[in-house]
């Protein structure tokens, strides 16, 4: 049966449930040779983001982002991650929550940084270390962060242990990307509109670029991530269990422009160029691994295909705002 | 459980270093168990490095590339940085609106790469602290 995805702000026991349940899964571990689940997610990020596409891409392409497979790949992201929490929390009707960014969007640059969100009792608050909420420091360990290599920006994993941080309000403009954003992201091109397009990069025209955020950028998707600040920021983001919220806003978006265009189609198709080779409909996406330990659903081999339609897997509460 | 694909292939990574240009080809294989060698490494104290940034060898290209009016344009654009007379090399994208992004900060854009560096100084001071000389007197 079909699990429903809440705002986290509309349900405190979903919000209590997703607070206990990414603390589970920081001391869970599948196997004795493996980091605990939550690092493991960490690692699939930046492994992923490091992995171009093709290898030789001199666009930056990558194995989940900056290209069309931006949106299938985090959606089984988020998929196997609301699968663990499921298991962890011994609650199989549990949805991943998102955070309706957008609606926050609305609010002046002082008041987003004070929005309910961030309260105490939810996400808790900014700082480098965080210090209030349920992920100060003392409640929640970093175990994974960005590393360099030398001489040089581009950038490695290291072993840390420290606290969250955070820095909210970063960037510029200092907001968050507001609903007139997202829905103009959602119907350009309306009613012919398109997924992606040649040169299937951060250049291109079409939904999957303008929810990324990177035309005029940083905006929507990146423009949170940047908001947010300190933890959200390099490739290690999933550290920050902001992350998810944020990318499963990102998801229902995409699940609201399917319904509200009937499905369009997924580009590029099979038969477009090697090049493309992890973003096309019938490719297999970058697994961390095949292990139905950590996949129970698909053991690491899932094409954009299989992630097009999720309704039997999951529904949003609302998709009226869009 | 599903047993482990081996897989192999080989992918060549042009890059350059100065004004020439250079390609070479390697052979990478998935055989490894991500996970496990992570963790492994992570736990020695080892970094983690991944895809072209395992072999850096100084600054590389970005390549636009756009067609109008029948006419396919494709624009390389190299980049030297240093920072305190310190070359610092890596991935610098250029989309073509103009903006500058880099993998370490992989939501960022910025309309300069002088505020790219920047913005690389102010989230990883640690990795741009200077080295002090201290002058011992005995």
């Amino acid at each position: 049966m079909a699990v429903v995805r809440r705002n986290i702000l509309s349900n405190s026991t979903v919000r209590d449930q997703y607070i206990e349940g990414v603390k589970l899964l920081k001391n869970d571990f599948l196997r004795p040779d493996w980091p605990n689940t939550y690092d493991i997610f960490v690692i699939w990020h930046f492994h992923s983001m490091m992995t171009q596409t093709p290898p030789n891409s001199g666009s930056g392409r990558n194995a989940a982002h900056r290209g069309p497979v931006f949106l299938p790949w985090h959606r089984w992201m988020l998929i196997l991650f609301e699968n663990h929490l499921q298991r962890v929390l011994n609650d199989s009707n549990f949805g991943l929550p998102y955070w309706n960014w957008a609606a926050d969007g609305e609010l002046t640059p002082f008041q987003q940084k004070k929005a309910a969100i961030w309260a105490n009792n939810c996400m808790g608050g900014s700082g480098e270390p965080v210090t209030s909420g349920p992920f100060r420091a003392g409640q929640w360990q970093v175990n994974i962060e960005q590393g360099f290599t030398p001489g040089s920006m581009d950038p490695t994993l290291v072993s840390v242990r420290r606290p969250l941080r955070r820095a909210l309000g970063s960037g510029f403009p200092p907001r968050l990307p507001t609903r007139t954003e997202v829905r103009n992201a959602v119907h350009k091109g309306a009613p012919n509109v398109i997924y992606d397009s040649p040169p299937w990069d951060v250049n291109s025209a079409g939904f999957r670029n303008e929810l990324e955020g990177w035309p005029d950028g940083p905006r929507n998707h990146n423009r949170v991530h940047v908001w947010v600040g300190g933890d959200m920021g390099p490739a290690t983001s999933p550290n920050d269990p902001i992350f998810y919220l944020n990318h499963c806003n990102v998801d229902r978006i995409w699940s609201g422009w399917q319904q509200i265009f009937h499905n369009p189609k997924y580009v590029p198709n099979s038969s477009a160029s090697p090049s493309l080779r992890r973003h096309r409909l019938n490719d297999l996406l970058f697994p961390v691994t095949e292990s139905a330990v950590f996949d129970p659903i698909y053991q690491g081999r899932v094409r954009p295909s299989n992630l097009l339609d999720i309704s039997s897997r999951y529904t949003y509460d609302t998709l009226t705002d869009l | 459980m599903k047993s482990t694909h081996s897989r192999v292939h080989s992918h060549s990574h042009s890059h350059s270093s100065g004004h020439s240009h250079n390609s070479h080809s390697h052979k990478h294989s998935n055989k490894k168990d991500i996970l496990a060698d992570s963790y492994k490494k992570l736990k020695a104290g080892r970094a983690i490095v991944v895809g072209h940034a395992q072999h850096d060898m100084g600054s590389h290209d970005s390549i636009r590339e756009a067609e109008y009016k029948g006419h396919k344009i494709t624009i390389r654009t190299h980049y030297d940085i240093r920072v305190d007379n310190r070359a610092l090399g890596g991935h610098v994208y250029v989309g073509n609106d103009g903006n500058v992004s880099t993998h370490a900060m992989p939501a960022y854009s910025f309309s300069s790469t002088v505020e790219l560096v920047k913005q690389l100084i102010d989230s990883f001071p640690n990795k741009f602290r200077k080295r002090i000389r201290r002058s011992i007197r005995r």
